[in-house]
């Protein structure tokens, strides 16, 4: 008997969670690259004048999140490739869909996972400034931000499995793709934490791209693992 | 033998029309057309920026078209898809050279972070990426299909493109063409403009053609060649 969808997923998640957690340095990794870059951002900026802490804030921690992210999305399927589970995966009668949301899920957590803490850290760093950094819609801008880009991460990471020089093309890809979330996330966050009207229009777009890409990726995810 | 050459034949004359047509459009444009009564003859870039920057919006819907065909199982499409981000790249940098020398008398910088200028050098990065994901992977149906769906996603990015000067305040001037109360240009200008985008878009077609004519060329000599060493391998 063929399992059901939702079991299939579950087990490719429970599974590439556990093949994570045996492996911890690729969890912890992209996170200690955050927090680098955030304390050289800082060291660059040093003395932030007013007026101008949002819009530091706000580029400090998206640009930070898409380069660390970026480490977490190109190694998203190392551990499929690994004794060819990629392979055998390939061979066996799954559920695309199911295979794409099990990725998903797991990129979306790991997103999270240094999301949050840029996020903490910045408001820390900007601890001085007037900023609102507990406010539900800058973190629901920041979640719709990692939802788009943990599908383009995915969709990229398959594109490029099999492409020579993989690791200098995923980010030539990946950046300028990633650019309407990262300006629909950047201007939506900013009007939030500096209350100029008009965020609820970017997260709408944001909300838009995030929805193209989403379903791009579930329409398109079997397509590319037949094809690499 | 001879119906391919009068077809290439045919070929030739319609890009050497289009070239020609291309050509007296523009120097119409340079040396007659009337002048802009505010930026004066610095406007008559406008009959080359303009269609440049439609042709590259152009190339990224027929890449588009294209790579939904690589998914259906067409793998020729491929060839024609790499044709077109090749022409697609082209009329981009001629987009943002153009607009980079406009830029210079109107605004006093040959380059500034403008919402338009950024997107559209993004949009030549994506050409860029395509085209090195293409050489990147091995020829086969995975090559097909992965191009295709990068095809499909550069294609996502052209409304943020086109949108920018509506969703900034930018330095680049508003859509002045296609907008709601109907074109904001002198009819002078207008039907010129139009007509040098409509022959660009002419121009850049015959160049995707003749690229894809030149790229199955190519690959099958590469197989010929390839059959040549494997026969000499089995002689010896």
């Amino acid at each position: 008997m063929k399992p059901s969808f939702f079991s299939q997923y579950w087990c490719m998640v429970s599974q590439g969670w556990k093949a994570d957690l045996a492996d911890k340095e690729r969890l912890i990794t992209p996170l200690l690259f955050a927090i680098t870059v955030l304390l050289l951002f800082n060291f660059c900026f040093e003395e932030v004048s007013k007026g101008i802490e949002g819009q530091v804030f706000t580029a400090e921690l998206y640009l930070t999140t898409l380069f660390a992210l970026q480490m977490s999305y190109v190694r998203i399927f190392v551990p499929d490739q690994q004794d060819k589970v990629f392979s055998l995966l390939q061979s066996y009668p799954l559920n695309y869909s199911a295979w794409f949301l099990s990725k998903y899920t797991l990129a979306l957590l790991y997103s999270l996972l240094v999301f949050v803490p840029v996020m903490l850290l910045c408001g820390l760093f900007f601890s001085g400034a007037d900023l609102n950094i507990w406010s539900a819609e800058l973190w629901l801008g920041g979640l719709l931000s990692i939802i788009g880009l943990s599908t383009l991460g995915i969709l990229l990471s398959t594109l490029t499995l099999k492409a020579s020089g993989r690791e200098m093309l995923f980010p030539l890809l990946y950046f300028p793709l990633a650019v309407p979330v990262l300006l629909a996330s950047v201007q939506a966050s900013l009007s939030f934490l500096t209350s100029v009207p008009g965020g609820w229009h970017w997260m709408g777009i944001l909300a838009g791209f995030d929805i193209i890409y989403f379903t791009l990726g579930v329409l398109l995810f079997g397509e590319l693992v037949t094809a690499v | 033998m001879g119906q391919k050459s009068q077809v290439s034949s045919r070929g030739l004359m319609a890009g050497i029309s289009s070239m020609l047509i291309c050509l007296g459009l523009w120097a119409y444009g340079l040396f007659f057309a009337i002048t802009e009564a505010h930026q004066g003859d610095v406007y008559r870039i406008i009959y080359l920026h303009v269609p440049s920057a439609f042709t590259c919006f152009f190339c990224a819907l027929v890449l588009f078209i294209f790579s939904i065909k690589g998914l259906r199982g067409k793998s020729s499409s491929l060839l024609y898809g790499k044709a077109t981000a090749e022409v697609g790249l082209l009329f981009t940098i001629i987009t943002l050279a153009t607009g980079s020398i406009w830029g210079k008398p109107t605004w006093g910088v040959w380059w500034t972070w403008d919402a338009r200028l950024t997107t559209t050098f993004i949009l030549s990065l994506l050409y860029c990426g395509y085209l090195l994901l293409w050489s990147a992977m091995q020829p086969g149906s995975g090559r097909v299909k992965v191009c295709s769906i990068l095809g499909i996603l550069i294609f996502a990015d052209v409304p943020i493109i086109y949108k920018s000067v509506t969703w900034w305040r930018t330095l680049h001037q508003p859509p002045s063409i296609l907008r709601e109360n109907g074109p904001t240009m002198a009819p002078e200008i207008l039907y010129l403009l139009l007509s040098c985008s409509f022959a660009v878009i002419c121009l850049s077609v015959w160049m995707v053609w003749i690229r894809s004519q030149n790229l199955k060329l190519e690959e099958n000599l590469n197989k010929a060649s390839y059959q040549q060493l494997e026969e000499q391998e089995a002689n010896s």
